[in-house]
Formats: structure tokens, C-alpha cells, sequence
């Protein structure tokens, strides 16, 4: 293979809208310190890792942590109390981004905006994107005649028919070679980052089926026909200002123009570990007996409702476990030609879920039929002539009394209400399949001696005219909510004949009176929707944790009374329906007594995770590769929507206008968004999310977490390239920092006693 | 009496907005008075259509007034509710406010006047509104592109109308409208010329082909200004056709024009709408051919179709507009529906345009609606036939019919019906690819619109690369 094309492998996926989930934008470049990529891609293309220093001056960091961080960098402290934000060194640039036509039109733009419209034309085509782009091209006088340039059309005819051919004849002209190339491509590519991420999704689908796509190299050939364009529209002198461009000088220029935002950096991370670790020094409050088991999702928006659930009386004990409940599961809806994975995007669904009784199909067809007979027909005329005036109503209703918001086949499932049928490759799933899976995800969320009642929760959350929607809901989910997950889990584990195959195949005895009930946590609204009877005093329960946790949340979103949070999301021109999963900060995977009485402000993952009951430290594995990837692909994508809007963010919700399901321009044209908007992260003064990178508490024995972090590459080098920062908790409740094989203690920020 | 109460809501509602305008009024206050005026609308409205009072000669007397008032008013409102949390945290969030009110200030004082300079003030404020909202991101390229051509645009379509009020002034010496585009028996040269100008004036303001390149690119302005541009402003074109339909169908260039230019916009225009890629950009070409079947029913004598054409399209763009963030929604449907799900019925279709012609529609009208009942399948089809004729019935109360379409005109509406029916089938074909590509960039007429307005009006400096401004600000603090 090319060097050139080794830079496709450097683009991480972004998943499209309609199961939009979080991924940390440098995934593929995980093999290096962190430090090094940001000063790669700063040089690259002016990419963005890190704050302003005036930012971080502004979050009160503990001049101890700052310190720290200093002596750590070996910086002195007082230059570091004094240093000013300076402009950024210049970034490499491509050909386009040098050459300009003389009608004002920036060229380069131009160039991003007709690949964005070709991808756009025919991203679902099975067949190659550079011939679709060359034939496109060849058609398309509009471009010549905008930027008023004649010999486009011949230079476009000029060019070879296959991608590999136009990547080496662009190659041969340009005089890339090979120590570059891999920088270089990579370079072009993020000048249409989010179309490149959209392919690389591609690759990452077909990956997880066993076959191979081009669509990367194919986008990199189409951008290095522009470059061979340009080229030969500007002539050899352009050229030569090109290969002026050192790009090992534009690394060191960056590294040393970063080196005092990340001492800041570090020293904010540090300062928050201290005050961690201050608070998980305080002793254990175990629960002796309870009477309500409730399984929550790890999500940080579970902490707050998880603390006001336990509030309302001792005996109610909540745990925190993967939000698809490790159900390797995708949906078909019946009766359509629909299909999505309800787990999470590192997994390929192995068992498909579908309704087993008869549901209504009328409605989703009829509502399509119409939107193609008003858009996509000749019969547009006579249905806006004849129904235009009926949408009034609509308007002033949705304006004045907005109904709950649903995608529409995720309202036909919540009215549903019968089984679900269960099938893998082979069939439908019997009950001893089911135990067998059953008992897997039983002992995995150590409920094997459950409580009378467990509450098993999925979140979602409801929020209107929001191309983003599903960004909110489970991302352990594929980005759907987690109703289908909890709701197929307690089928099976409520099945007398599943409880029977438990208890003599699978060792796993559940009480006769225990039952499971499934229930879906609204994020937006703060309510908890049970699928199954609970009972008054579990009623009464979980509605005043909704009060209450309702309550703490309204300032947060500028209201005063927690109850307006009821409707909030029902608004269509609600930005904000919700702050998500902003200022994420830590994942903590210890036993709930550890952390039950401590408050983490919504910024911390809770999963449940006993050593003691975990043999092999097969769970802790499993824990450390799948869960805190999640979330360290969560906590990445927030910290990189903040710190490069423009790149790794979705841009202004004011402007956005959606292409299919595969994502948002900002306005008319130009490159593909993605990763989050503004709004999600802003609140019009200040960001909402704090960039950190995410700290890892886990209570583990030193050694086996050890062996776990050296035995698996990934893990290995999200710890020791410090793309998150790993604590092991003690039994004394202390922390210790492991990296690079080495344990060394966090201090907390007051002495603690005993 | 009556008339003096009507003449004092309609002063109350003029007044409103550029009042609340001028004295920088809150947002919640502001959206109060917008449902305030919404209702003096309403009132006004039900006084002139139940009531049969009719305002002094200082307001618009002609019965298409109060229609589009209480349209534009109830479109205004809602659009105000939107954005107020639309934009919440924007920086530019009250600048925006007033923008707003400026613009419908305008498109209230053109609709209910009756004076021509008052009318004229309209038109030109309207415009000038609509360019500081379309420049509300003004770091954006390609809304400045936009702005600057609509400006340019709006220039040429006020010198068309201008000319043709100052041509009747001259010839009528009155000041008011309903004497200007009066006329009886056939017009002399004078009223000629000012009824193809009329024309030429609402073929622009409406974005027709080749001047319709604006309103694609108006997506670069945040959305609540393309939902109340697409639902309230650009839409005046036919309001005008329709006041001056006097003039207008005395002449027959004036028509044949209209026919000719709306016709061609209305079938090119629509099958762009359906291959474009983006949403936005899909509804704008819609628009654009709606925008062509009303000038087309307005240069055919329907003007009581044309404003109903108007009002229907209102509701259904500022709808669509609005809740475009709820497009996937419809594009999971199709992928679970499947791609075919449109159920065509041709006997079905044919037997009720049978029925719809012996009950006294004409053949032109019916030609461009048949389509919806070869397709809709037959409830949906019977259905939306009631109605249609319900609604024309009702409208035609309003604004009775005043000619019928000749024959030659019949004859080319059959023709564009034809080929916009034919070209939608030829597009579904895969071998299509080169019609694709050119109706996809709307035959590239706009890329010479553009090219003109670079060399009148150079692109200011263009930033490096278009990123969001606020972000731009606080990282650079």
C-alpha cells in the first residue's frame, strides 16, 4: 500500500445522526503521547487540543496543583503565573489553501464545498465515490463558470479514471515522498475532516463485518485531484512556496508553543484528582438489607438520580452497569426494511430483537407517503395547494402546546406492549439460550441474590426538531434510548421457563417473589417511566427522586422551577433541551458503598465492580476494554468540541441543515459537521464543559490492574500515552496514579485523617 | 362608524411593530404584541369578510388585503415565539428582534395601504430589513454572497415597480393604488409598459429563474429568517400581481411573460427540489417553484386560487422550515417503508379529474393537479379533492374569477405539466446521470447571476476558513 494512503487509517469514524454516538476524534493516533498529536495536528492543520491559558486562569486551580504541575514539566511556577496566550505558529497548508482565483472566492472552500456536495450525491452508492465525483465533475460546468476558469474543463478530462492511478499521479507532480506522505495525507484529509470521518465510519462498519471498503482513499484521491488541479491552474511557482513548508520545523514550532497550556492542562486535572481523592477517602456506607434494587445506566446523568433515589429511604440500593445491559442486541422494527444496533459501536449486534406480535404499519407509511408526495413529486403543487392551509393548526400547536416529542417508530415501540422474539443467525432463541445469556449479564452485574424488586433503567431523553437527538439518549445504546435493552432483558429474566433453565443449567437461583421490572429514565425530564406495576410506596419513591433531582438540575438550565423541566424538551425551539453528558470528568468503577455518599455534580461515570467476586479478573478486563473506552470516547468528544468548535464540532444550530442521516452542514455548504454544537457545550456566556481528560478511579488489587493495562495494547496505550489518567483506589481509600507500569500516590488537597 | 373603527385597528396594527421596534421593547413583551397584532388581524379581517365593512380610501380596500394580513401577522407571531429561545445566548439575539419587526413592519404597511408612496416605503423597507437579517452572521462568505445579490436584485425589481407607479401616476394623476391599477376597456401603451414592468417586478421578488440563485444561499441565515422569508416576504410578488390584476390580464405580454418565466421556473425548480442533498436547500427550491404556480395561476386570471396558493404555502413553508431539525425522523421512515411508497392509481386519477373538470374546473388547473391524485392513493386523493374545491369555492367568494385562460395558455400548461410529469420519471431512471447533475445545479443559471454580482460587488475579505464567530472571539480573549 501507499504511504499515501496509510493515512487513511489516521481517521477516526463519526457515527451517522440517526445513532449518533461519541468518539474520541483521535482514536486511530492513540498509539502516541497525547502531547505529540496535538503538536502533530496543530502543525498539520491548525487543529486544536488544548484551551486558551486564559481559559484555564479562569477555573480557580489551586495554585498546590499548578505547582505540582510544574515541577512535574520541570516549569518554573512564577513564568507559568505570567505567561500570555500567543498567537498560534503557522500550520501547513495545502495547495488550494495557497492559491486564490482573482474574483474573491476563496478557492479552497470552493474545493471543500463540491467534494461536500459530490459525498453528499452519492455517499449510499455501492460503487466507487471518484468515478461518481469524475462524471459529477465532467457535467458540471458550474464551477468553471463561477470562478470563471475555462481550462477546468480540460484539466477535469485529463484526469485518469481509477483512484490508485490519480493518487500516484498527483504524488508524481506534487513530489511527495514517502517520510511524508503519510503527515501530507493525512493533512488533506482533514481539511474535509467530517466527510473523511464519515467514510472511515464506513470502514468501521465493514470492519465489523468482515469486508473492506475504499471510500477513504477514494475521498483522498478526489481531494489530491484538486490538488493536481491547482497545481496546474497556478503553475510552478506556487509549487515551489509549497514545498517550502518544513513540516518537522511546524512540529517543533507547536510543541513549544503548547508546552505552558499543558503544564495548565495537567495542573486542572491534577487539582480535580486531589478533590477526589479528599472525597473518596471518607469511609464506606454500606446498605445491609434493601428492598429495592435499581440498575442504572454508567451515565453521569444517572449520578444525580441515583443519589435522589437512594435519598428517599436506606433500603433503596442503585447500581451502575453498561446501559445496554450487555445485550448484544440490534432492532427490526416489523414490518419494514429498518434495522439498528442497540449496543455499543465498538460491538456488532449478534442477536436481532423484533416485535413478536402484530404491530401497526400504517402509520409510518402514511406519513412517508406524504412527505414524498410534497417533496419529491409532481404532485407537490396540488398537496401544498390543497393541504397548505391545514398546517396552520399544526403550527399554533406546536407553538402553544407542544405534544411529547418521538421519532415516530420510537413511538410505535413505546405503545407496543406485547413480547419481543429474541433471534440470532440460527433462530429464535429458546429459553436455555436465554438463561445462558441471562447469566452472563446476572453475574456480570453481581445480581445473583437480587432484592424483591430490581429495577432495571435505560435512559433516553425527549427533545424535539433536534437533528442531535440522539447524542442524548444511550450511547451504550448505539445512541437509541435504552427502553428496548430493559425491557428484553426483564422478558427473559421474568420468564418462568428462563428461571427454571437458571437455576438448574446455569447455577443461578432468583427467588420466586423476586421480579424484575423495566423502567426508562427521561433525562431531559428527570422522570422514570416504569414498563411493569411497582407499587405505591416504589411510585411515591421515584417520583420524589424525580423532584428532587429535577431541582438540582433547573439552575443549571436557567430555570427556577424544577418543574419546567416537565416541558422543556417538548420545545422545538428549545437549543438546549438538555446539558447531556457536559463536563464529564471522572469514570469510578468501585462498589456503590464507596461512593454513596459523596456528590460528583453529574461529572461522574459510576459502575459497579466488586474484585471479590471476580475470579480470573475476567470482569475487570472486560470493565477496562469495553465500558472506559466508552467513556474515555464520550469525555474525548466533549473535550474536543470545545477545544475545536470548528473542526470536531458540529458548529451553530441556528444554521444547521441536515444531509439524509449522515450528519449537518453549518448553512449551505461546505465540509460535513460533526461531533457536538455550540449550543450543546455553551450557554451563550461560558462553556459548560471543562476539557480533561478522564480520570479513572478503579478499586482493584495493584497487580492484576497491572497485567490487565500491560496485556492489552488499546488500554495500555490510553494509560501510558496519557490519553487518560488511571487511579487505583485502595482499601485504605487512597489513590494511586499507575502509568507506565509505575504506581505513584495522588495527594489529596486537605490531610485525611486515620 | 364601522368604518372608523376598522380604519383605527388597521392604524393599531401599522403602528405596532415599528413602535415596539423604536422603543426596543423586551422579548416577552415583543412576542405579546406580535400575538396582539395577530389578532387585530384576525378582528380586522372578520369586520371585512363578515362584516362587509370596508376601511377608508387611505387603506388597501381590495379583498386579497386582509388575507395576506392576517397570514403574515400569524406567521410573524409564531416565528417570534421560535426564536426567543431559538436563539437564546446569541449575542446578536435583540438585534435580531429588531430586524425582525423592521421586516414585518414593511410587509404590514405594504399590505394595507392603499397610498402609493406608503406602498413603495413598504417594498423598499421590507427589502432593507431582510438584507440586515440575511447578514445576521456577517463573517459568513456565503451569506454575504446571498445578501449582496438579493441586494442587487431587490434594486432592479424596485426600479420596475417604480417606474410602472410612476407611468400610472402620470397617467391617472391619484396617489392611491386602487386608482392606478384600475382600468377599464383595453390599455394603452402607457399601462403596457407598466403592466410587463408589474410583472417583471414579481417575477424578481419572487426568485424566479435565473434571479432565484438568493434564495437557495438565504440558508446561510438562521432559520427562523428563511421560514418568515419563505412564508411572509417573498411571496409579495403575487400579492402585487394580484392587485394589478386589472392590468395584468389586459395584457398579454404582461401574461405571456409571466407565463412563460414562472412556467419554465415552476418545472425546472421542482425537480431540482428533489435531488437536492440537503434539506434547506431542498425547501428553498420548493419554494421557488411554488412561487411559480402562483404567478403562473395569477397570469391565468385565478387570482383567487393565487391567493389561496399564497396563504396555503405560508403555513406549509414556515412549518417546514421550522421543524427541519425533525428531517430524520422522515428519512428513517423511507428507509423503513422502502424506497417505493408512493401508490399511483391511474384510473382512479382519472376518473375524478373527470369528475373535477364536469364540475367546472378548468383544464389548466387540473393539469397541474391531477398529479396529487395519480399518486395519493384514493382516500387521500378523494380527500384532498374535497378540499381543494372547497376552498377555491371559498376563496372565489373573496376574489371572483375575472377571465378564463385561453387556449394557447391551456394549451402550454398541459405542456409543463406534461414535461414536469416526464421529468420526474426520466430522474427516478439511473441512466439519467448528466439531467441529474444539471437539474441538481438548477442548469447552472445561477453561477452566471453570481459571476455578475463578484464584478459588481467584489467579495469583501474572506476569511481563511469560515468558522463560528463567537467561538473564534473567545478563543482569541
Amino acid at each position: 500500500m501507499m504511504a499515501l494512503q496509510q493515512a487513511c487509517q489516521r481517521i477516526a469514524p463519526a457515527w451517522p445522526l440517526d445513532r449518533l454516538i461519541a468518539v474520541n476524534p483521535w482514536w486511530p493516533l492513540i498509539d502516541q503521547p497525547f502531547e505529540t498529536v496535538a503538536a502533530r495536528l496543530a502543525a498539520l492543520g491548525g487543529v486544536r487540543c488544548l484551551m486558551p491559558i486564559s481559559h484555564y486562569r479562569q477555573q480557580g486551580i489551586a495554585e498546590t496543583a499548578l505547582a505540582e504541575a510544574a515541577a512535574e514539566a520541570g516549569v518554573d511556577l512564577l513564568d507559568l503565573q505570567t505567561v500570555q496566550d500567543a498567537p498560534p505558529p503557522a500550520h501547513w497548508q495545502s495547495l488550494a489553501a495557497l492559491y486564490q482565483r482573482a474574483n474573491g472566492l476563496h478557492w479552497l472552500e470552493m474545493v471543500v464545498d463540491q467534494i461536500s456536495r459530490c459525498c453528499a450525491l452519492y455517499w449510499d452508492s455501492d460503487t466507487c465515490l471518484y468515478r461518481h465525483w469524475l462524471d459529477h465533475c465532467r457535467d458540471e460546468k458550474g464551477l468553471a463558470l463561477l470562478m470563471d476558469c475555462p481550462r477546468l474543463t480540460d484539466l477535469l478530462e485529463q484526469l485518469p479514471n481509477s483512484p490508485d492511478q490519480m493518487l500516484a499521479l498527483a504524488r508524481e507532480a506534487l513530489g511527495v515522498d514517502d517520510t511524508d506522505a503519510v503527515d501530507l495525507g493525512h493533512a488533506w484529509l482533514l481539511e474535509i475532516n467530517g466527510w473523511a470521518s464519515a467514510a472511515a465510519y464506513q470502514h468501521w462498519q465493514a470492519a465489523q463485518t468482515g469486508t473492506a471498503s475504499q471510500r477513504l482513499d477514494e475521498l483522498l484521491a478526489i481531494r489530491l485531484a484538486w490538488e493536481w488541479i491547482t497545481l496546474q491552474l497556478a503553475g510552478p511557482a506556487l509549487l515551489t512556496r509549497w514545498q517550502r513548508q518544513s513540516l518537522s520545523a511546524l512540529i517543533d514550532a507547536h510543541i513549544e508553543h503548547q508546552r505552558p497550556a499543558w503544564v495548565w492542562q495537567r495542573a486542572q486535572e491534577l487539582d480535580y484528582q486531589q478533590r477526589l481523592a479528599t472525597q473518596l477517602a471518607q469511609t464506606p456506607s454500606p446498605v445491609e438489607v434493601s428492598q429495592l434494587q435499581a440498575v442504572f445506566c454508567i451515565d453521569v446523568r444517572s449520578e444525580p438520580m441515583r443519589r435522589a433515589l437512594e435519598a428517599q429511604d436506606a433500603t433503596i440500593e442503585t447500581r451502575g452497569f453498561a446501559g445496554f445491559f450487555g445485550l448484544p442486541i440490534g432492532y427490526r422494527p416489523a414490518g419494514g426494511a429498518y434495522e439498528r444496533p442497540h449496543l455499543p459501536g465498538l460491538l456488532a449486534p449478534s442477536l436481532w430483537v423484533t416485535e413478536a406480535e402484530p404491530v401497526a404499519a400504517e402509520g409510518p407509511s402514511r406519513q412517508g407517503r406524504w412527505q414524498q408526495l410534497t417533496q419529491g413529486s409532481p404532485a407537490t403543487f396540488g398537496a401544498v395547494e390543497s393541504a397548505g392551509l391545514g398546517y396552520v393548526f399544526k403550527l399554533l400547536r406546536n407553538s402553544l402546546r407542544p405534544a411529547a416529542p418521538s421519532l415516530t417508530l420510537n413511538r410505535r415501540l413505546r405503545d407496543y406492549e406485547g413480547r419481543f422474539l429474541i433471534e440470532d443467525a440460527e433462530g429464535t432463541l429458546d429459553s436455555h439460550q436465554q438463561a445462558a445469556l441471562a447469566a452472563n449479564i446476572l453475574k456480570a452485574m453481581e445480581l445473583t441474590a437480587p432484592a424483591p424488586l430490581v429495577l432495571l433503567v435505560g435512559h433516553g431523553s425527549s427533545n424535539a426538531n433536534n437533528p442531535h437527538a440522539a447524542g442524548l439518549d444511550c450511547g451504550a445504546c448505539s445512541g437509541q434510548s435504552g427502553e428496548l435493552n430493559v425491557r428484553v432483558l426483564t422478558q427473559m429474566v421474568n420468564d418462568p421457563a428462563v428461571r427454571k433453565a437458571l437455576r438448574e443449567e446455569q447455577g443461578v437461583d432468583l427467588p420466586d417473589d423476586c421480579r424484575f421490572v423495566a423502567a426508562l429514565h427521561d433525562t431531559s425530564t428527570d422522570e422514570i417511566h416504569c414498563f411493569g406495576p411497582v407499587g405505591e410506596t416504589v411510585r411515591d419513591w421515584l417520583a420524589a427522586a424525580s423532584r428532587q433531582a429535577r431541582s438540582e438540575r433547573a439552575p443549571k438550565l436557567g430555570e427556577t422551577d424544577g418543574n419546567a423541566l416537565l416541558r422543556r424538551g417538548f420545545d422545538a425551539s428549545q437549543v438546549r433541551p438538555e446539558w447531556g453528558l457536559v463536563d464529564n470528568a471522572c469514570f469510578i468503577v468501585a462498589p456503590r458503598e464507596r461512593t454513596r455518599h459523596l456528590h460528583f455534580e453529574a461529572r461522574s461515570f459510576l459502575h459497579d465492580y466488586r474484585w471479590e467476586q471476580d475470579d480470573s479478573f475476567a470482569r475487570l478486563e472486560a470493565i477496562l476494554t469495553a465500558p472506559m473506552v466508552v467513556t474515555h470516547w464520550i469525555n474525548m468528544q466533549y473535550n474536543a468540541s470545545v477545544t475545536d468548535p470548528a473542526r470536531y464540532g458540529s458548529g451553530n444550530k441556528i444554521l444547521h441543515n441536515l444531509v439524509g442521516s449522515m450528519g449537518v452542514l453549518e448553512g449551505q455548504g461546505g465540509d460535513l459537521r460533526i461531533g457536538l454544537p455550540w449550543q450543546s457545550v455553551h450557554d451563550g456566556h461560558d462553556w459548560r464543559h471543562r476539557p480533561q481528560r478522564l480520570c479513572v478511579i478503579v478499586r482493584a488489587p495493584a497487580d492484576p490492574l497491572r497485567d490487565i493495562v500491560s496485556r492489552h495494547s488499546a488500554v495500555r496505550q490510553l494509560v501510558d500515552n496519557h490519553w487518560l489518567t488511571l487511579l487505583r483506589l485502595d482499601e485504605g481509600g487512597r489513590l494511586h496514579r499507575l502509568f507506565q507500569g509505575q504506581y505513584r500516590e495522588v495527594n489529596a488537597c486537605v490531610p485525611v485523617s486515620g | 362608524m364601522k368604518v372608523i373603527g376598522l380604519d383605527a385597528l388597521l392604524t393599531l396594527l401599522v403602528l405596532s411593530y415599528p413602535l415596539s421596534a423604536m422603543l426596543r421593547i423586551r422579548w416577552s413583551m415583543a412576542m405579546q404584541l406580535g400575538g396582539f397584532s395577530f389578532l387585530l388581524a384576525s378582528i380586522s379581517g372578520l369586520m371585512q369578510w363578515v362584516g362587509g365593512v370596508v376601511p377608508s380610501h387611505w387603506f388597501s380596500q381590495h379583498p386579497a388585503s386582509p388575507v395576506v394580513l392576517w397570514v403574515v401577522t400569524c406567521i410573524g407571531w409564531l416565528v417570534m415565539r421560535f426564536s426567543y429561545r431559538y436563539l437564546a445566548g446569541d449575542p446578536g439575539q435583540d438585534a435580531f428582534l429588531r430586524g425582525l419587526q423592521w421586516l414585518l413592519s414593511g410587509v404590514v404597511v405594504l399590505v394595507v395601504t392603499n397610498h402609493v408612496l406608503v406602498f413603495m416605503a413598504g417594498w423598499v423597507g421590507i427589502s432593507l430589513a431582510l438584507h440586515q437579517l440575511l447578514l445576521f452572521y456577517p463573517q459568513r462568505p456565503r451569506a454575504q454572497l446571498a445578501a449582496h445579490k438579493k441586494f442587487i436584485f431587490a434594486r432592479l425589481a424596485e426600479l420596475a415597480l417604480g417606474g410602472a407607479f410612476l407611468i400610472l401616476y402620470v397617467q391617472h394623476h391619484s396617489p392611491w393604488l386602487s386608482d392606478l391599477l384600475q382600468t377599464s376597456g383595453p390599455l394603452n401603451l402607457g399601462q403596457q409598459t407598466a403592466a410587463i414592468l408589474i410583472a417583471l417586478a414579481a417575477l424578481i421578488k419572487c426568485a424566479q429563474l435565473p434571479v432565484h440563485g438568493w434564495l437557495i444561499q438565504v440558508v446561510e441565515a438562521p432559520t427562523p429568517v428563511s421560514a418568515l422569508l419563505h412564508a411572509g416576504v417573498i411571496n409579495l410578488g403575487g400579492y402585487v400581481l394580484i392587485l394589478a390584476a386589472p392590468l395584468l390580464s389586459r395584457s398579454f405580454a404582461a401574461q405571456a411573460l409571466v407565463l412563460v418565466v414562472a412556467g419554465l421556473t415552476l418545472v425546472i425548480a421542482a425537480l431540482a427540489m428533489s435531488v437536492q442533498t440537503s434539506v434547506k436547500e431542498s425547501l428553498a427550491w420548493s419554494t421557488c417553484a411554488q412561487m411559480g404556480l402562483m404567478l403562473l395561476e395569477c397570469a391565468m386570471g385565478f387570482y383567487a386560487l393565487a391567493l389561496l396558493h399564497l396563504a396555503a404555502h405560508s403555513f406549509y413553508k414556515a412549518y417546514s422550515f421550522l421543524y427541519a431539525g425533525e428531517g430524520l425522523n422522515g428519512t428513517l421512515i423511507a428507509r423503513y417503508a422502502g424506497p417505493r411508497m408512493l401508490r399511483p392509481n391511474m384510473p382512479m386519477a382519472a376518473a375524478l379529474s373527470a369528475v373535477l373538470f364536469l364540475i367546472g374546473v378548468p383544464a389548466a388547473l387540473l393539469a397541474l393537479f391531477a398529479p396529487l391524485l395519480w399518486l395519493a392513493g384514493w382516500k387521500r386523493a378523494l380527500l384532498l379533492a374535497a378540499a381543494y374545491m372547497a376552498q377555491k369555492a371559498l376563496f372565489e367568494q373573496l376574489l371572483p374569477p375575472l377571465a378564463m385562460p385561453g387556449w394557447a395558455a391551456t394549451a402550454w400548461v398541459l405542456c409543463l405539466a406534461l414535461a414536469l410529469v416526464a421529468g420526474f420519471r426520466r430522474l427516478d431512471e439511473p441512466r439519467a446521470v448528466t439531467l441529474r447533475h444539471w437539474v441538481y445545479a438548477g442548469l447552472f443559471l445561477d453561477h452566471w447571476a453570481t459571476r455578475m454580482t463578484l464584478k459588481l460587488w467584489p467579495a469583501p475579505g474572506i476569511p481563511q476558513r469560515s468558522s463560528y464567530s463567537l467561538v473564534n472571539k473567545e478563543s482569541l480573549s
